[in-house]
């Protein structure tokens, strides 16, 4: 099974231009399967079995569903190619934004559309019954027609999820649905908790929707342990889903409730634990699953609203010098716990930080930061275990 | 040794960081003897603000327990990449933690990757790199500095870490990276870096891949998107991060009588907090004073996969 093809039950993201969106595809073979992409219907799964890639929004003559059918596509035209040979101005001296510059109504665009019209030829029709679009300055000509392309364009970008897409999609779609995780701040937590093959690592996660565990189990690719640290049943995992991990992948993956944690290292205390059944010895080998013990992690990430009481406890769980990050998109919660730490001298370069990210526009002769921007992206607290 | 694997306690060889405070902090390779300017083998005695630490003694203590110095004691820890960028000695600008996880992270590196870096510099970003790609992934490093590549090289052997890197001298802009179809990452911090855009393209799978050039100049930056443009890579981001720290302070706000004052005719005596000190007390963040306010533009971009290749 080729994972660089679409597959059925995998999830995909589907890009037009700057939107994005996230689909899983049917699990059962041979069934269609239509999405939204902006106002388009398209049928996704056209793209069943093809590559990743460039897709074309073709209208197919013998189906005669209203959806757009996928077909793979290289050969991209941009609009402002196709449309470089027209006047412009010099200037918008002469330009009054009246609203009135266009000279096809809502209606007559829609009948364009139901004529079966493609993008580019909407966007050519837009172009001519436009009244200031020669009179228009080059540039602002480009950007015209970059903003049409976000509706128009005729093609899509089906790709593979990976994190870096992932994280920039669900943050962009709605922030608090993964604790304002920005993806910077997520870069941070992965090089502070020392993410790497071959460790041992706990993720408390409190609301990010399994962010941080699938980019983990991306990073090490079966190498490794991590530990899904939850108090209830229900398990962050959405994204881990997106991911479409293979059973390799996934392996490094345990869940640990943490009450029976306590439990079974309760029982070890009380020496319970040295009554192992003979049955049960004979089936400990290699591959058995190491159980969770205090002090034996080398990396640890809480991500959460309240780290108070559980970020301390849970430190409980790494080694000496293990690396930890707590994760919290309010930063009067992580004052408490950096106080806390201090006072119990549980941890050394103790740091609290945020993260500042700005895009920029490089274009010639038109370079700039982008006009807008995150204005938070969450605060972290990390530091090293120490044993004082 | 350390670097590669974790371990519970110092073996001889390994290089570890003495942590004294945030500020105060040494990376230390653990041998019994050390070399005076004059080439003479002494024994390796670190001096730190507290008193001697005789280096040999290291072995076998455990990591993250306190070691003693002869008028104090501070901590020893595991070696780390972000530590090693804090500690290690400089022999160019090097990249801070940061800039290093936003790029470990945007050229989607995992197990596995085989990445180009140029220039090397003084391995900063390259030990991030390994251990985002190690145990089966391979870092080609070049810098066209003969003498840096060498102490790159002697820093990956004492780390345990020489079989996931190959440190080369090269001028890439001139050179290229003598590699073909081969990595799934590339990563530029150069001068001129759109001198070298074709090289990496020559270097990257056909399958597809990512590229990042780091430039601390809009010029640069404006330079290398056109170069980047116009060979055919797509999404082509700019940005940059920066990183503000906060100190956690407990504050006591003067005396309110200094700001008692109405416009009212009477002043309000009893107003909750009034002379007590309990009152004016409150935690707060603040942020540090001065903070760095820039680094380098980040601009990144993926290689498609090319049309000869077929699924």
């Amino acid at each position: 099974m080729d994972v660089n093809l679409i597959l059925n039950d995998h999830f995909v993201l589907v890009q037009r231009k700057s939107q994005m969106s996230l689909h899983q595809l049917p699990k059962k073979e041979g069934k269609q399967w239509t999405i939204k992409v902006g106002r388009d219907l398209v049928d996704l799964s056209s793209a069943l079995g093809k590559p990743h890639g460039t897709f074309k929004l073709s209208r197919n003559e013998e189906n005669k569903s209203k959806a757009f059918s996928l077909v793979p596509s290289n050969d991209v035209v941009e609009l402002k190619e196709k449309l470089k040979d027209l006047n412009s101005g010099e200037n918008n001296k002469e330009i009054w934004d009246d609203g009135k510059s266009q000279q096809l109504k809502k209606e007559d665009i829609e009948e364009l559309r139901g004529q079966g019209l493609t993008g580019s030829e909407i966007v050519t029709q837009l172009v001519e019954n436009s009244k200031t679009f020669q009179i228009k300055t080059e540039f602002s000509q480009e950007k015209y027609l970059s903003k049409k392309e976000e509706k128009y364009s005729e093609w899509v970008e089906i790709l593979k999820p990976n994190i870096r897409h992932l994280a920039k999609y669900f943050h962009s779609q709605d922030p608090m649905q993964i604790l304002n995780l920005r993806p910077d701040t997520l870069a941070m937590i992965m090089s502070l908790a020392n993410i790497k093959s071959n460790g041992k690592f706990g993720v408390f996660d409190g609301g990010c929707q399994g962010l941080v565990t699938a980019a983990i189990l991306d990073r090490i690719q079966g190498f490794g342990t991590v530990w899904n640290l939850c108090l209830k049943g229900i398990s962050q995992k959405r994204v881990i889903q997106a991911m479409n991990f293979s059973p390799e992948q996934l392996k490094p993956l345990k869940n640990a409730n943490l009450h029976k944690v306590k439990e079974s290292l309760k029982k070890e205390e009380n020496g319970d634990g040295d009554e192992v059944p003979a049955a049960k010895i004979i089936k400990l080998d290699e591959d058995a699953p190491q159980p969770l013990e205090l002090g034996s992690l080398d990396g640890l990430v809480v991500l959460c609203r309240r780290p108070n009481a559980i970020a301390k406890e849970l430190v409980r769980l790494l080694a000496p010098s293990g690396n930890f990050v707590i994760f919290c998109p309010y930063s009067e919660p992580l004052c408490e716990t950096y106080t806390d730490f201090r006072e119990c001298n549980l941890a050394v370069n103790l740091k609290l930080t945020e993260a500042w990210f700005r895009l920029h526009q490089v274009l010639p002769l038109r370079t700039h930061p982008e006009v807008n921007m995150s204005g938070s992206g969450g605060y972290i607290l990390s530091g090293i275990k120490v044993v004082s | 040794m350390s670097f590669a694997k974790t371990k519970h306690a110092v073996e001889e060889g390994d290089t570890v960081i003495i942590y004294v405070n945030p500020q105060a902090m040494y990376a230390i390779q653990v041998k019994p003897l050390i070399a005076t300017k004059k080439g003479d083998m002494v024994e390796n005695i670190f001096q730190t603000a507290y008193g001697a630490l005789k280096v040999q003694e290291l072995v076998g203590k455990k990591f993250g327990h306190k070691v003693q110095f002869s008028r104090g004691w501070g901590y020893l820890l595991h070696p780390t990449p972000e530590l090693w960028t804090l500690n290690l000695l400089h022999r160019t600008q090097i990249l801070y933690t940061p800039d290093i996880s936003l790029i470990v992270m945007q050229l989607d590196l995992k197990a596995g990757s085989i990445v180009v870096e140029s220039g090397t510099g003084s391995g900063s970003l390259s030990h991030a790199i390994i251990r985002a790609i190690a145990p089966t992934g391979h870092l080609h490093t070049f810098d066209f500095h003969q003498q840096r590549v060498e102490i790159v090289t002697k820093e990956f052997i004492d780390h345990g870490l020489e079989t996931f890197v190959t440190a080369k001298q090269r001028d890439a802009c001139k050179d290229g990276f003598d590699l073909e179809d081969t990595a799934d990452a590339v990563f530029l911090d150069l001068p001129n870096p759109w001198l070298a855009i074709s090289h990496a393209v020559k270097a990257l799978k056909n399958s597809g891949g990512r590229i990042c050039t780091f430039s601390p100049c809009i010029e640069q930056t404006q330079k290398t998107c056109e170069a980047l443009v116009a060979k055919g890579f797509k999404c082509i981001e700019t940005m940059e991060c920066l990183q503000r720290e906060f100190q956690v302070k407990n504050i006591t706000l003067p005396d309110v009588d200094d700001y008692n004052f109405s416009f009212s005719q009477t002043t309000d005596k009893d107003s909750e907090g009034n002379g007590k000190k309990e009152g004016r007390k409150f935690r707060a963040l603040l942020p540090a004073l001065q903070m760095a306010g820039h680094t380098g533009y980040l601009t990144f971009a993926t290689w498609p996969r090319q049309s000869s290749v077929q699924i």
